[in-house]
């Protein structure tokens, strides 16, 4: 059935039509929620509240958008409007401050792009958040100044701080 | 051009989204300057693996239940059922429901539906914490159902599959016991954890409206 | 304004005499040919047949202590059922319905029964101890009961069942399932599974046809037994995981990757050129993979 059809009947309640649509897309937004907070509960707990809330927020999507861009949007938001989280995942740090190894263990993959991901994992937040919004998901500055509340230059200066601390990592 | 207006360009200049003008400027300063070379080297490189990383990563585990269960809560109002109201005054049994599903997913049970293990946790022993977890979120739950005043009948088909399931869990602990780095024995516990919290999430979905 | 009148003129209420033995009630609705109904009857059972009218048409028959009937909403949502006076067990109440093909319908019961039959939109159905059947072509499937049995025969891209020890069975044209019981016995004879994911405690599991070229299909028991019976022609890798269970197969190439006897084994058996992944993984449950009949 194609996407649409599976977003009308969601928007009916159909709750089948929605686990289907999760199937589906949850695969990107767990990457998304992953990467932008650098810690794989998180990123669980944040993919769930990004399909909660999608749930709820379903009449107000017009179809105007590719329904993944939308849910996309939805993730970002609540990665980024959750102010909670930073304050949790420095306790959580603090908690595991005595595990070895890095808080993101990504799916073996070779070369660079397991480098890679540990890297962005480390970044500052909101660092990590721009580079991820920016060079990953391909957002402009204005986009993700609206979507973060900060200003435009603030996100162009964390893109770079980012970008150095990358290039830092993996050289 | 000197290095801080090529260093301003080139995201475009990798891009290569700048106009024909410009990237002339930026491509001259570059055959000259060894500084702003290594940068857009640099450049070029973080940007080609950002762009190989997957677009999709599963989660360590199925996240629906947990969604599932929140769908019905004010938090996510369903988009077009909520409009039609009921025709009268909810049915009691729904209302202890209603109560039910706001009491039931509480911190130690939202905690377990959001839980992962992912294959380094599967590598490592048995993981203790993840087994304590488990158990009390099991017992949340029950205790949850106890208070919800399901029927008899209902309670007698929960605990009777839930001796299966524990029995199960104890055939793979003993197992686990004796070769207590196997990856596959820890993936089937914690599968067999997950069935038992899915068992009781179902049973007290039969009070809710 | 217009939705109040909707819902006002939407709205009734039947009080029903418990004087009577047993009552005969009918009711009928104005519908959305996609309306989202939704149906609480807890004792007895419920049929609901897809028609090609906009309307809901309810035949009620309740027995002496069923309760109040309730039907209202808007054309888009319309909600209807029994209501038990008090905390008193309802008593039997048997629902047929009639509502719009393409509605998305949800039931709900306790010991009642639910059928559906020819829906296209969404089904969603939940009983307690009473049994699930599904027939038709619904765009999704979601079957739950925890002791009654689950029956599926249907043409559908998407469907799931539970149970807890009520047993599954799956038919038809089902493209993408997934089964989960504890002690229920799956039987799954899909023609075209592309995605099959079976998990049972200690229910057996039969499943039988031919898979998907490039299909998946996972099966996970601890002790239940599983069956795989095979179209001769099936080209599928089967790979089996076990700890203690027996595993034989009377198809395909048998090669064993790794026998250990606390690490288990792994089993790979070949039928045909391959091309459908099989997995089933058991802690002691036997494996027969055989021809179908």
């Amino acid at each position: 059935m194609h996407v649409s059809d599976l977003v009308r009947r969601a928007q009916a309640g159909d709750r089948g039509a929605f686990q289907r649509l999760y199937e589906d897309h949850v695969g990107r937004v767990y990457a998304l929620c992953l990467r932008l907070t650098g810690d794989p509960e998180d990123a669980m707990e944040r993919t769930q509240d990004a399909f909660v809330r999608a749930w709820g927020k379903l009449r107000s999507f017009r179809g105007e958008a590719a329904f993944s861009t939308w849910l996309h949007r939805v993730a970002v938001n609540v990665v980024l409007s959750d102010r909670r989280s930073a304050g949790r995942r420095e306790r959580r740090i603090d908690a595991a401050a005595g595990e070895s190894g890095p808080r993101v263990q990504p799916a073996p993959r070779a070369g660079l792009a397991v480098d890679l991901e540990r890297a962005i994992a480390r970044l500052p937040p909101r660092a990590r958040a721009v580079f991820v919004l920016y060079d990953v998901e391909g957002y402009c500055h204005e986009e993700i100044a609206e979507m973060s509340g900060i200003a435009i230059g603030t996100s162009k200066a964390q893109l770079h701080r980012a970008r150095k601390l990358l290039r830092e990592a993996l050289s | 051009m000197n290095c801080a207006d090529v260093r301003e360009r080139l995201d475009g200049w990798v891009k290569e989204t700048l106009g024909e003008e410009e990237r002339a400027a930026v491509a001259l300063h570059l055959e000259t300057c060894e500084a702003c070379r290594g940068e857009a080297r640099g450049l070029e490189t973080l940007l080609a693996a950002a762009a190989v990383l997957p677009r999709e990563i599963m989660p360590p585990r199925d996240l629906w239940v947990g969604i599932d269960a929140r769908l019905d809560r004010p938090e996510a109002v369903a988009p077009r059922a909520a409009r039609g109201r009921p025709a009268s005054g909810l049915p009691r049994w729904a209302l202890v429901a209603a109560a039910l599903a706001l009491v039931v997913v509480t911190a130690a049970v939202a905690s377990i539906l959001t839980r992962r293990w992912d294959e380094a946790m599967a590598l490592k022993l048995r993981p203790p914490g993840e087994e304590a977890r488990f158990l009390a979120a099991s017992q949340e739950l029950l205790v949850g159902l106890e208070d919800q005043d399901l029927s008899p009948e209902t309670m007698a088909i929960v605990r009777r599959n839930l001796e299966v399931i524990d029995a199960a869990i104890a055939e793979l602990r003993v197992a686990l016991e004796r070769d207590p780095g196997n990856a596959e024995l820890t993936r089937m516990l914690l599968a067999t954890y997950q069935q038992k919290i899915e068992l009781l999430e179902q049973a007290a979905r039969s009070g809710e409206g | 304004m217009r939705r109040t009148a909707a819902l006002a003129a939407g709205l009734v209420l039947t009080a029903v005499s418990s004087a009577m033995a047993q009552s005969r009630v009918e009711r009928g609705v104005p519908a959305a040919s996609d309306a989202t109904i939704r149906i609480y009857n807890l004792s007895g059972s419920t049929h609901v047949v897809g028609w090609d009218r906009d309307s809901v048409a309810l035949v009620a028959e309740l027995d002496t202590g069923a309760g109040r009937l309730y039907i209202g909403g808007s054309r888009e949502a319309i909600k209807l059922g029994v209501e038990a006076a008090g905390d008193a067990v309802p008593a039997p109440a048997r629902f047929e319905v009639r509502v719009p093909r393409g509605s998305v319908v949800w039931v709900k019961a306790a010991d009642a029964s639910i059928e559906v039959d020819g829906v296209q939109g969404g089904v969603d159905l939940y009983s307690v101890t009473g049994g699930v059947r599904v027939r038709g072509a619904p765009s999704t499937v979601r079957a739950e009961s925890m002791e009654g049995a689950i029956s599926i025969d249907a043409r559908t891209p998407w469907a799931r069942a539970k149970t807890a020890s009520g047993s599954i069975d799956l038919a038809g044209d089902i493209t993408d399932l997934a089964a989960t019981t504890v002690s229920g016995t799956v039987r799954v004879s899909a023609s075209r599974q592309a995605r099959a994911r079976i998990e049972s405690v200690t229910g057996e599991v039969v499943v039988s046809g031919r898979p998907t070229r490039g299909g998946a299909w996972e099966i996970e028991t601890h002790s239940g037994s599983v069956t795989l019976a095979l179209a001769p022609d099936t080209d599928a890798e089967i790979a089996v995981h076990t700890f203690g269970g027996e595993v034989r197969s009377e198809l395909g190439r048998v090669g064993t990757r790794r026998v250990d006897d606390l690490a288990g084994s792994e089993l790979v058996i070949l039928a045909g050129t391959g091309g459908t992944s099989i997995t089933v993984r058991t802690f002691k449950g036997p494996v027969l993979v055989r021809p179908t009949q």
